[in-house]
């Protein structure tokens, strides 16, 4: 046995020549080359997180050189080991930059934004020129010329997440962090609102049973114990949890008692191989079809308690009207429903059968078939079904959005920084940003929190456009995340944006469009401390990959304190003192400076006890109202009939054909339907610029993101697995490579999202996007009521020359 | 002495390749004398670089590295009738290695807790040793002229630690000990799972043992012949040439599945229901395959 002593010296030696991070040829670009190695050197491991989790970090002479578990066999999800690539990543903004040809005193030059090329300027210059840019516009125009782009999906940290100003879901203001401070003391601002993420459970949940459609009503503990049937519909439970580690360990335990699951997915997902006894594969976006399919099953063979269902909804009759076909002439058979989902009529039959059956808990993921513009439909029916069915209220029935286990409680939370409430002077919903800019005024209508149905204009009267963009805590929602991103693109590259600025660690989008941006530290470049799962971690600074870089925090002071309003922003406070506030809003049982050298405390995961919530509801509906107009689950709203009329299709909750599906015109050119799940690693259009995941496989090949294609689809277009592809429509067209698999439904493309948008000729939002970006190709049209129309996406594909 | 190895279990793993970007994360840029070297870079970018400079027309390129552990993905079956499998391959060590075989000067050397290590120095200019492994488990590093690959994280072993794709993996798929020692979990785990390696016909002898490796399947539906009505709680069996049998029964979507079949052989597989006529059919089993609908009809029909 070779022993070897037990010690932490790495031994770096140079061996023959070193490969260099990055074979480029342009002087001014973002080489990070590795050091050239020295002698035996003390390794030190230092605690830190990332939004993957927390990880120790492996630093030798100040290089972040490796990471580990924070303990042997600690790992909660799958991400925290790709923390370093990011840190290390080719596409770091290195020192502050401004376009060549952006003079602020001259000739701006907007239209070339995205094509120009960059120099390098000092701080001073940089952070002068954004401030000066912030007085003139106020001066010019008001506060609320300047735009802020509130983006939730901020790396972690409890100091250094700067929040944001939204109306996320209006009526409720989400005001928080360093950003919220610094527009109120600014004096307001216009703001990006809607969302991506859970657009019909926004509006539909609330319209339905006065809450968030996807709120978990039920813990695990009552799931293992007392569901009969869970379904995943329209969603890879297994791998899109932010906890994989505890998520995993739950769905075991199901499949070990032998509660039943079925999955509902156009694609063979990972949870359907491995855990489901039932896959179904629906076609994308008639979901509702078979769904009041099943309720005619039920009807007809009396498998529900009409009596309760009564009594516990509003708009039953209604409803059964609707599915028996007595209202319309159309029955809602199987044999309807089937010729429309593409599955066999039977297949409906047994799975209604069972759901009547056993207790039913439903993962209606805030994802999945919520993100289309009739995704309102399916959560609205969702939880209409589980309402007539019993499942509201009572053990083993109910909904929940994805993730199975909840953070315990035995923690108290650091809290965050104590936001200002600024001024909203105007909201732009973001998928109208081109529209706001170029063609104002847009108008649209929107569900809130609260079930009503709220009406918005931009620009209010009287109230300025918008003139600055101000990028920062992440892009994606503006420029890579938006449907419809070149047409956003000509927005940001027209002169009514006359200045438009990005703080960012990385090269994204927003930065490659911006006039200047300024480079900001990752986590591990600066001491934090965040709450993960049972653990309370100390964020140590691991490394300097890009020593120019500051924070968010910093950034951000050093423009209030030339606005005049430094003093108010900070609170007077360093940064390690408001550090140590936050700390001691917690509940770790040690000092700070204890606390940064233990590096993590670990809370006792307090067993659950199965819970149940509106059991009230459930047993008493009318002394337990729900927060509806009628106190009831509402299958018929009379909101939404007050709001849009009697005869829109969204007045009961029923099946009201896609927008973009098979009896489209565009149908007959574009005969493929586009799915764009989230990435398999990754946050959206995080981590997508870490070269390990541009090499792994189910996500990119040979540099291009993949689509997935049934063989029958590929044979047809002569396409073969491997094969560079273009996938297109009338909006644009995106690169691909095949990934021929049986795993997808023929007629159905599967195409991750996040793909960091790149024109092949930059700049040029007419030239195809070998980014693969998903948002090329959506329409950005949304609905009256819903916000999200993503998955009813028309396409067509064929092979790519170049 | 312990002799290392590894079990893995394919049916668990969900394919996050967390181990892969975790092994990746050890062995880019990090030396470990005298076990490994740093293994190349993984990079990728566009042609000719953009930022901060303009380019006239990009195309995306990357360079993939190794794949000291690397994972592939199993699809067998035919939509909508699929199984898909996940297998995480590191290193098998074998006992009978041969990379050790095929290299000269000693090279490849066995540890006495059985790790099979490449040397980084001795290996230099090796480069029959990529070919060498039925596993494709070796890589060339072309910058140092040498042929690397796991070293089952023989650095990390010395310390008491386990590899890291262990550590690493959130679903637990993979575990890691002593298989000469019955009572080890490891030996335990393989013993009840009936664990096995990879192409054992291969003869190298793995130390990396499988549970829920893909098999070919069976499937099937069993309806009612005249309505096509989905007919639950029908009992099926099916038969093969040598005698053995199995027994399942239809479920509440009137589906029946048998696992981790032969192919090449004949089965027979009858279907019965009470109140209907039996229905038997021969099957040739060429792959993992559906047999579609098995229509009964009713007694006296």
């Amino acid at each position: 046995m070779i022993s070897l002593s037990i010690t932490r010296r790495t031994f770096v030696k140079a061996v023959g020549a070193l490969a260099a991070m990055l074979a480029v040829s342009s002087k001014t670009n973002l080489l990070i080359k590795r050091r050239p190695a020295v002698a035996q050197t003390e390794e030190t491991l230092l605690t830190c997180a990332a939004d993957g989790g927390p990880f120790l970090a492996h630093v030798v002479e100040g290089r972040w050189v490796k990471s580990s578990p924070l303990k042997p066999n600690l790992t909660v999800a799958a991400n925290a080991y790709i923390a370093r690539g990011r840190a290390y990543s080719s596409d770091r903004i290195r020192y502050p930059m401004k376009r060549v040809d952006f003079d602020p005193s001259g000739s701006r030059n907007t239209q070339n934004r995205g094509k120009s090329g960059f120099i390098r300027i000092t701080w001073d210059e940089a952070l002068d020129l954004v401030a000066n840019e912030f007085r003139r516009i106020k001066d010019t125009y008001g506060p609320g010329s300047a735009c802020h782009v509130y983006m939730p999906h901020q790396w972690i940290g409890t100091l250094h997440s700067i929040g944001g100003v939204s109306m996320f879901y209006p009526p409720y203001e989400s005001q928080s962090g360093w950003l919220s401070r610094f527009f109120a003391l600014y004096g307001g601002c216009t703001t990006l609102v809607g969302g991506n993420s859970f657009p019909a459970h926004q509006a539909g949940g609330p319209l339905a049973w006065g809450m968030q459609g996807h709120t978990n009503i039920n813990n695990f503990a009552d799931v293992l114990q007392n569901s009969g049937l869970v379904i995943h519909w329209a969603t890879d439970s297994a791998i899109k949890s932010y906890n994989t580690y505890r998520q995993n360990i739950a769905l075991r335990q199901l499949k070990e008692k032998g509660v039943r699951q079925v999955v509902i997915d156009a694609f063979f997902n990972d949870t359907a191989a491995i855990y489901a006894d039932k896959w179904i594969p629906v076609f994308p976006n008639t979901d509702e079809a078979m769904m009041v399919a099943i309720a005619y099953v039920w009807f007809t063979e009396s498998l529900i308690d009409e009596n309760f269902a009564r009594s516990h909804t509003f708009g039953y009759d209604d409803f059964k009207s609707y599915v028996l076909g007595t209202a319309d002439g159309i029955p809602k058979t199987p044999e309807w429903a089937s010729k429309i989902c593409r599955i066999d009529a039977e297949e409906i039959k047994c799975l209604a059968r069972e759901w009547a059956a056993k207790p039913t808990f439903i993962i209606d993921s805030a994802g999945g078939a919520n993100r289309r513009t009739n995704g309102i439909q399916w959560v609205r029916l969702v939880i209409a079904l589980q309402a007539i069915s019993g499942n509201i209220g009572r053990p083993g029935g109910g909904v929940c959005s994805i993730e199975l286990t909840t953070r315990p409680s035995t923690m108290k939370s650091f809290g965050s920084i104590p936001g200002m409430k600024a001024s909203i002077v105007n909201m732009i919903f973001h998928v109208y940003f081109r529209d706001a800019v170029l063609n104002p005024p847009v108008t649209w209508t929107s569900v809130g929190t609260d079930g009503k149905i709220y009406t918005y204009t931009y620009p209010k009267a009287g109230t300025p456009e918008i003139h600055l963009m101000a990028f920062s805590g992440g892009s994606g929602f503006t420029m890579n995340q938006n449907p419809g991103v070149p047409r956003h693109i000509e927005a940001l590259q027209s002169p009514k944006i006359e200045f438009a600025y990005c703080q960012s660690p990385w090269w994204e989008t927003a930065a490659k469009y911006s006039d200047v941006v300024l480079p900001v530290r990752y986590i591990g470049e600066r001491d934090d401390i965040v709450q993960y799962d049972n653990l309370a971690v100390y964020m140590h600074t691991v490394g300097e990959p890009v020593p120019d870089a500051r924070t968010d925090l910093d950034i951000y002071t050093a423009i209030a304190q030339r606005l005049g309003f430094g003093d108010q922003f900070t609170g007077g406070k360093t940064p390690a003192e408001w550090l140590s506030t936050l700390y001691s809003a917690g509940s770790v049982p040690m000092s700070l400076e204890e606390f940064k050298t233990a590096g993590y405390y670990e809370f006792p995961y307090p067993t659950q006890t199965p819970t149940v919530r509106l059991t009230g509801f459930h047993d008493d509906p009318d002394n337990n109202k729900l927060n509806t107009q009628s106190g009831k689950v509402e299958i018929y709203s009379t909101r939404v009939k007050d709001a849009f009329g009697a005869d829109s299709p969204y007045v009961l909750a029923k099946y009201v054909p896609p927008i973009e599906g098979t009896s489209s015109p565009q149908y007959q050119t574009y005969p493929m339907l586009m799915l764009s799940p989230h990435p398999k690693i990754g946050r959206h259009s995080q981590w997508q610029n870490v070269a390990w995941v541009r090499a792994y496989e189910q996500m990119f090949r040979d540099g291009y993101r993949t689509v997935y294609m049934n063989p029958i689809d590929a044979e047809a277009r002569g396409v073969k697995d491997r094969d560079i592809v273009r996938v297109f429509n009338a909006r644009g067209a995106i690169v691909c490579s095949a990934y021929v698999t049986e795993r997808i439904m023929p007629g159905v493309l599967y195409v991750w999202e996040g793909g960091w948008y790149q024109p092949e000729v930059p700049g040029d939002r007419q030239s195809i996007d070998i980014g693969g970006n998903t948002n090329v190709l959506i329409d950005p049209r949304p609905g009256e009521l819903t916000h999200g129309m993503i998955a009813n996406t028309l396409v067509e594909v064929e092979k790519w020359s170049g | 002495m312990a002799r290392l190895g590894l079990l893995i279990e394919a049916n668990r793993c969900i394919g996050c390749d967390v181990c892969v970007n975790a092994c990746k994360d050890e062995y880019e840029g990090n030396d470990y004398p005298p076990y490994s070297v740093a293994q190349p870079d993984t990079q990728y970018g566009y042609a000719p670089s953009f930022y901060p400079e303009p380019a006239s027309k990009l195309t995306a390129w990357v360079k993939r590295g190794h794949y000291w552990m690397k994972t592939e993905n199993m699809v067998l079956g035919k939509f909508p009738h699929l199984s898909s499998t996940y297998i995480p391959m590191p290193c098998m060590h074998c006992d009978n290695a041969p990379c050790q075989k095929a290299a000269s000067g000693g090279a490849v050397f066995t540890r006495a807790d059985g790790i099979v290590i490449v040397d980084p120095v001795k290996s230099s200019g090796q480069s029959q040793l990529v070919a060498s492994c039925p596993y494709g488990a070796i890589y060339w590093n072309d910058d140092k002229g040498i042929p690397q690959k796991c070293t089952l994280c023989a650095h990390l072993v010395d310390q008491g630690r386990a590899p890291k794709c262990v550590d690493a993996c959130p679903v637990k798929a993979i575990a890691f000990g002593d298989l000469d020692d019955p009572s080890s979990e490891i030996s335990t785990k393989i013993k009840a799972l009936n664990a096995e390696p990879l192409h054992p016909e291969f003869g190298t002898k793995p130390k990396v043992y499988y549970a829920g490796l893909p098999k070919p399947f069976l499937s099937g539906k069993v309806v009612d012949g005249r309505t096509g009505e989905y007919l639950k709680d029908a009992t099926v069996v099916l038969r093969a040439g040598d005698g053995r049998s199995w027994t399942t029964t239809s479920d509440e979507f009137a589906d029946f599945e048998f696992k981790n079949l032969k192919v090449g052989q004949m089965y027979s597989l009858e279907v019965t229901k009470a109140g209907m006529r039996p229905k038997k059919v021969m099957v040739y089993l060429d792959q993992a395959k559906d047999i579609g609908k098995m229509q009964l009809f009713p007694e006296g029909a």
